[in-house]
């Protein structure tokens, strides 16, 4: 049922920017409000600061003081918040500044964010989602959340811009996909299946008036919910030809990509029909598919995929990644060009840009109601419970 | 179940090993528990024996990879790395580790044991940096 094999055909080619940085090995890579660029953190527990183009590049040494990989960077207020998997550490002054005064929470989080209200969300695993205001950070004081009754391993959070609310999704591992308000009633909904792996989730748009998400399981399947805070089965679309263990699931401009220990696939077709009255069926899907080995990624200035590799970060322009169609094919990985950035960190180190040209290739899936929506061997369980908030005082 | 002495002892430095009830599932909630056979449990302490994956307490950390290269879960939470903590009375025992620290059980193994399972070929660069942030591989 797929127009085109699954190998694909050869797609347009995609430019990317690879960015090494001597003596800092990037484990995390996103947005840096502060200068309207990208941040980087380093498997030793430092941060990068960056523009986009390389300039106003500003390192910070031993931030964390475990010393351990930086899993997540968030930014609110004044405030920057990062965490590992051993504690979350929030700087309460700019980091370019020098000495800032720090505080540190010593529970480990999968990773961090913020919401437009100036709250962080880090998702710390079984001992619950976090969520701490800038104010309650410098009061010392972070609340812990968990479903009653139930012992849930919160694993990613995202928010989910619904005017008014502040929701947030989470992904919880065999917990199942998770959506709770933390502005409302203090509810936590939940459904699980059986055996799925839920590993990440993201949200589905600015321009939906309920709190719609994706989340994807271990397995690559990818569940599509309309409103987290019922507890509806989710719509799970399982799409052939994805290989490898998944990793992130990001959401641009109506377009899904899925991020695997093999490639990256741009999905496209699949969030505006979800999200329109006619529904999926017979919903021809285009999938885009680059092959890397890759760590992490997420988006930054909403214009930029930052993948994390093992020897760098990929940057590549997401404009790029949405063009599913190209008249032109070309073989794979056709040139490449290095250079050396005119800026250099307070540490001297220099970072070095390599400008690639990697060859996708793309595959649509047709016949969709049949094939890619995945028929459930296990019932899915619903649950609702009360979101129960512990504060803690560290 | 019983705890057990396993009948074989590691190759490298013929350790004796236990399977605790505690972590077949005869502990509560809370424990860790194996999700692969006995066989496969030994097999991950006589890895971590034979490559000397130690942190600095005399730990053990071990992994299980299968044959395309990627990493078993070994525990029912998912757990993909096992911890067999220092033995005083000379039979060992293991049990999946959290990746995570929780305030003060700090369970996790540290970054040179993942950098010698990556010297030993247990693991790849990209799984290093994946359980270097305490995800999934």
């Amino acid at each position: 049922m797929i127009a085109v094999d699954r190998n694909g055909s050869l797609g347009p080619v995609v430019n990317s920017r690879l960015i090494q940085t001597k003596d800092f090995d990037v484990s995390w890579a996103g947005d840096c409000p502060l200068y309207d660029g990208f941040c980087f953190g380093s498997e030793d527990g430092r941060v990068l600061m960056m523009g986009p183009d390389g300039n106003a590049m500003i390192t910070r040494q031993s931030v964390i003081p475990s010393r351990e990989a930086i899993n997540g960077i968030a930014f609110s207020k004044g405030m920057m918040a990062l965490s590992t998997r051993a504690e979350i550490v929030f700087l309460a002054e700019h980091p370019a500044i020098g000495r800032s005064q720090s505080s540190e929470i010593p529970v480990g989080a999968y990773n961090i964010i913020s919401t437009p209200s100036g709250r962080f969300i880090a998702p710390a695993g079984r001992s619950g989602l976090m969520t701490v205001t800038p104010r309650a950070v410098i009061e010392d004081l972070a609340s812990f959340g968990i479903a009653e009754g139930q012992e849930l391993n919160f694993y990613n959070s995202v928010y989910l811009p619904v005017p008014g609310r502040e929701i947030v999704a989470c992904a919880a591992r065999l917990g199942g996909f998770i959506g709770t308000d933390l502005s409302g009633i203090s509810t936590i909904s939940s459904v699980s299946q059986k055996g799925v792996d839920i590993v990440d989730v993201c949200s589905l748009g600015e321009n939906v008036r309920t709190p719609s998400a994706a989340a994807v399981s271990r397995d690559c399947g990818i569940l599509l919910s309309k409103d987290v805070l019922t507890t509806n089965p989710p719509t799970v679309v399982k799409l052939p030809g994805v290989e490898g263990i998944a990793y992130r699931l990001l959401c641009a401009n109506g377009h899904l990509m899925l991020l695997t220990s093999k490639a990256l696939y741009t999905i496209g077709g699949v969030v505006d029909r979800f999200l329109s009255p006619r529904g999926m069926r017979n919903t021809p899907i285009s999938v885009r598919r680059l092959p890397l080995e890759a760590v992490d990624a997420n988006i930054a200035k909403n214009r930029w995929l930052l993948i994390v590799l093992t020897d760098g970060v990929m940057q590549i322009e997401l404009s790029q990644l949405m063009h599913m169609r190209s008249a032109t094919a070309v073989s794979r990985v056709n040139s490449h060009r290095t250079f050396t950035s005119a800026h250099r960190f307070r540490e001297h180190s220099p970072v070095h840009f390599t400008e690639n040209r990697i060859a996708s290739t793309t595959y649509d899936c047709a016949d969709y109601g049949d094939r890619v929506i995945q028929q459930n061997d296990h019932p899915w369980q619903s649950t609702t419970a009360r979101f129960e908030v512990t504060s803690l005082i560290h | 179940m019983a705890d057990t002495l396993h009948g074989a002892m590691t190759r490298n430095r013929g350790l004796s090993y236990l399977f605790t009830d505690k972590h077949h599932g005869g502990g509560t909630s809370k424990d860790a528990c194996w999700c692969v056979t006995k066989d496969e449990e030994f097999a991950v302490f006589d890895l971590a024996d034979l490559f000397d994956l130690r942190d600095d307490g005399g730990r053990f950390f071990g992994v299980l990879p299968d044959e395309t290269g990627e990493l078993r879960d070994l525990g029912t939470k998912l757990e993909q790395v096992a911890e067999f903590p220092l033995s005083t009375s000379g039979v060992w025992h293991g049990y999946p580790s959290w990746p995570l620290s929780e305030g003060s059980q700090r369970q996790r193994p540290g970054k040179h044991v993942f950098d010698a399972m990556v010297m030993m070929g247990l693991m790849t660069r990209r799984q290093h940096k994946r359980m270097m942030k305490g995800k999934h591989t």
